[in-house]
């Protein structure tokens, strides 16, 4: 990915690490999607970059937190628990994501934050497990597609 | 006649309404009968993802005793149903369904 920021490596990455999670239990994979996902590409697993911070300055080097948000999305009519389903796939995801926390080199390590649970009335119930991940990687001051 | 039934009759005469098999979970007989058909999307989940909400709405003295995790039948298709309420002056009802 030449010319591609550090971050967007990192986001490219994380997509690679769950196109086959995904593709095991039969979900679709999407990032940053603007128009809703339908009944027929849940169950689904859905990245979305948040924010990005500074932490640190030190000479030339830049060390950054980049914020994602992982989404596993499901549908169940019940009994069939759509919460249940959507768990079990982001169990996976994470489990891929947190195997390497470089990210082959990428990055310098990536933690866990927080997790929501969200449940709606819908054709089928739909429920949605957001997590979110803070990713801590360096680069050059003055430039974001340079590993510092 | 009640007010509703005169306007269901004007509605089925109009070729509004659609033919409805409703299959009691408690192994009663299914029943059919003539029910108004709305199935608009909507999104959900802070617009991640998208829904069909099909409703049925019909006379309170049709299908006396429907209930969430009944199955109804529509064109062919299967739905079970999710929630029954009454509508105005409780003489309609409308059941939101999900397809199956």
């Amino acid at each position: 990915m030449p010319g591609s920021s550090i971050r967007e490596q990192i986001l490219q990455a994380l997509l690679a690490r769950l196109r086959p999670i995904a593709t095991a239990h039969g979900a679709t994979l999407h990032r940053s999607p603007t128009v809703a996902l339908t009944r027929a590409q849940c169950p689904a697993l859905v990245l979305f970059p948040e924010a990005e911070a500074i932490v640190e300055r030190a000479n030339d080097r830049v060390t950054r937190e980049l914020v994602v948000r992982l989404v596993a999305l499901a549908r169940a009519v019940p009994p069939v628990v759509a919460e249940t389903v959507a768990d079990q796939l982001l169990t996976a995801a994470h489990a891929a994501l947190l195997a390497d926390g470089n990210l082959g080199g990428l990055t310098l390590g990536i933690r866990e934050l927080e997790c929501e649970w969200e449940v709606e009335d819908a054709d089928a119930v739909a429920a949605a497990l957001p997590a979110r991940y803070r990713i801590t990687y360096r680069t050059l001051a003055r430039d974001l597609a340079a590993p510092g | 006649m009640a007010l509703i039934d005169v306007l269901y009759a004007a509605a089925a005469h109009a070729g509004f309404l659609q033919q409805c098999t409703w299959h009691p979970a408690d192994g009663r007989p299914p029943v059919s009968d003539l029910v108004g058909l709305r199935a608009p999307d909507e999104s959900v989940l802070g617009e991640l993802a998208l829904s069909t909400q099909t409703v049925i709405s019909f006379p309170a003295r049709v299908f006396a005793g429907i209930a969430g995790g009944d199955a109804v039948e529509i064109a062919g298709v299967r739905y079970q149903v999710r929630d029954v309420r009454a509508v105005g002056d409780g003489s309609e009802r409308q059941a939101t369904l999900s397809r199956q």
